[in-house]
């Protein structure tokens, strides 16, 4: 125990000094990813130690995910991204893990007009905010609220038309549909269930970079007899003196479908409170309140925690998470975790 | 011999200080004024602010025309940047700088970011589409002026 911890506090002894390099040589900027002609080869990684209070402690590679994209003309702007996850390299009483490599999107971006853009693939699902920048170096904490995945496909194959209003405008929507199963699932089918024939619209204020509003509804079938359900989302961030918040609510109706379940409507939401301390250090509270729609309770998450940005790119996080009623999502104990957008 | 080392430890300080002052921005980059520069192939004749806000915030990426608007940044602790930030785009250069992150892993490349002035009008010079902001005393031969910010 004592030797697995010490080789912990190593290796990220190590990863911190990586860190310290400002940026590669060249035109590389850390975040940015590396242009190469039209082409931009990017990633990030997340690297998650955690001890949860019913569990074993782990350290694990949470996410190695690479993307690539190229914007060559209007008509030809593929995006790809594959991602390694959930690699156990260290846990208390053995038990290491190497992985599952997913492509996680795939798709390519039509410009038909200065304000109107056709996707085509697999695309990350727009409910909410979080989802579309779940990236781990991109959002606050090392767990993800229930709120921003549970209830949804988060990822679709299809089509979807994004629309902004004007140019000058700060209204935008983004309509999409996919028939039948999820293409190259990977995530997706790592949710509690699997969706077919989705459909949705999400609607959106986009005031300043801090202060956003949206609105996400969507249809889907629930596969495996799980009938149909209808989900509506309110979600967005706005800024309090030096707080930034965040929000997103969410309501599911089910319909149909031969699998018991507890209710017939599930739902909940988290709201997220960010006060920076320095220009680097910032303080994050985060509580959640959802009900699942197969359990009686109802599940409470509250989580405190610490994260140090020395630049927007990186991030080092410490939080404690207390849940609470349904055993769903994870569980509570202490996370901490490195993350780098390359 | 101890006015000699005084010396060598005074230039040795002055450098850093030069150093420092260049890192940071002082110099060509605190100018007055900044200025708003494009490609001549970008079919417009000015910009507006707020459309410097969309453009900047990835909100729109092809100009009128079609062709795709190639936006270009200065250094991340350049003083001019600092300026453009908060009084053009209206924010903290860390929450765009997140911002930016946030849009590169949705699949829109963030502004290019170029060390100088001098290199974001060589480069807006060179590529069609391309727009970008140096400061009042930058040569600008080869690039068109969309806008002048006090």
């Amino acid at each position: 125990m004592t030797a697995w911890r010490t080789g912990v506090f190593g290796l990220c002894l190590a990863l911190q000094g990586l860190c310290a390099a400002p940026t590669l040589a060249g035109d590389y900027h850390l975040g940015a990813g590396e242009n190469i002609g039209p082409v931009n080869l990017a990633g990030y990684s997340n690297l998650v130690f955690e001890a949860p209070h019913s569990g074993p402690d782990a350290l694990i590679l949470e996410g190695l995910s690479l993307f690539v994209s190229a914007h060559v003309n209007r008509y030809f702007n593929p995006f790809a991204e594959a991602e390694l996850e959930g690699a156990t390299l260290a846990a208390e009483h053995g038990g290491a893990s190497s992985g599952k490599i997913s492509v996680e999107r795939l798709y390519n971006d039509f410009e038909l007009t200065p304000s109107a853009s056709l996707r085509v693939g697999k695309m990350l699902t727009p409910v909410g905010e979080w989802n579309l920048i779940h990236a781990a170096p991109l959002v606050w904490t090392v767990t993800r609220p229930l709120s921003t995945y549970y209830s949804f496909p988060v990822f679709v194959s299809g089509a979807s038309l994004d629309i902004q209003r004007a140019a000058d405008d700060n209204w935008g929507a983004q309509i999409y549909l996919q028939p039948g199963r999820t293409a190259l699932a990977g995530k997706d089918e790592l949710t509690p269930r699997q969706y077919s024939n989705v459909g949705g619209l999400d609607i959106r204020y986009t005031g300043d970079v801090l202060n956003r509003l949206g609105l996400s509804l969507q249809t889907a079938e629930v596969r495996g007899s799980g009938g149909n359900q209808t989900l509506g989302s309110l979600y967005g961030g706005f800024n309090t003196g030096s707080v930034m918040w965040d929000f997103q609510v969410d309501v599911t109706d089910i319909r149909g479908g031969t699998v018991a379940r507890a209710h017939d409507r599930e739902g909940g939401g988290f709201l997220q409170a960010v006060y920076p301390l320095t220009s680097r250090w910032f303080v994050v509270g985060q509580g959640e309140s959802f009900q699942p729609r197969d359990y009686a309770a109802r599940a409470r998450h509250w989580a405190v925690g610490a994260v140090y940005r020395p630049r927007p790119a990186i991030s080092w996080k410490l939080e404690y998470l207390d849940a609470q009623g349904a055993p769903v999502g994870e569980p509570g104990g202490v996370y901490a975790a490195w993350t780098v957008l390359f | 011999m101890a006015t000699a080392a005084g010396s060598k430890a005074r230039a040795l300080l002055l450098l850093a200080l030069l150093a420092f002052f260049v890192r940071h921005g002082y110099g060509a980059n605190t100018g007055g004024s900044i200025i708003v520069i494009a490609n001549p192939s970008v079919p417009v004749a000015s910009v507006s602010l707020k459309e410097l806000v969309t453009i900047y915030l990835l909100r729109v990426t092809l100009w009128p025309d079609g062709q795709p608007i190639v936006p270009v940044n200065q250094e991340a602790d350049s003083r001019l940047r600092s300026r453009f930030s908060e009084t053009v785009l209206g924010q903290q250069p860390m929450a765009l700088a997140n911002y930016w992150n946030q849009m590169h892993f949705q699949g829109k490349n963030p502004p290019l970011v170029m060390d100088s002035s001098q290199a974001v009008a060589a480069f807006v010079r060179k590529v069609p589409g391309a727009i970008g902001y140096v400061s009042a005393n930058t040569p600008t031969e080869g690039v068109k002026i969309v806008e002048r910010l006090p």
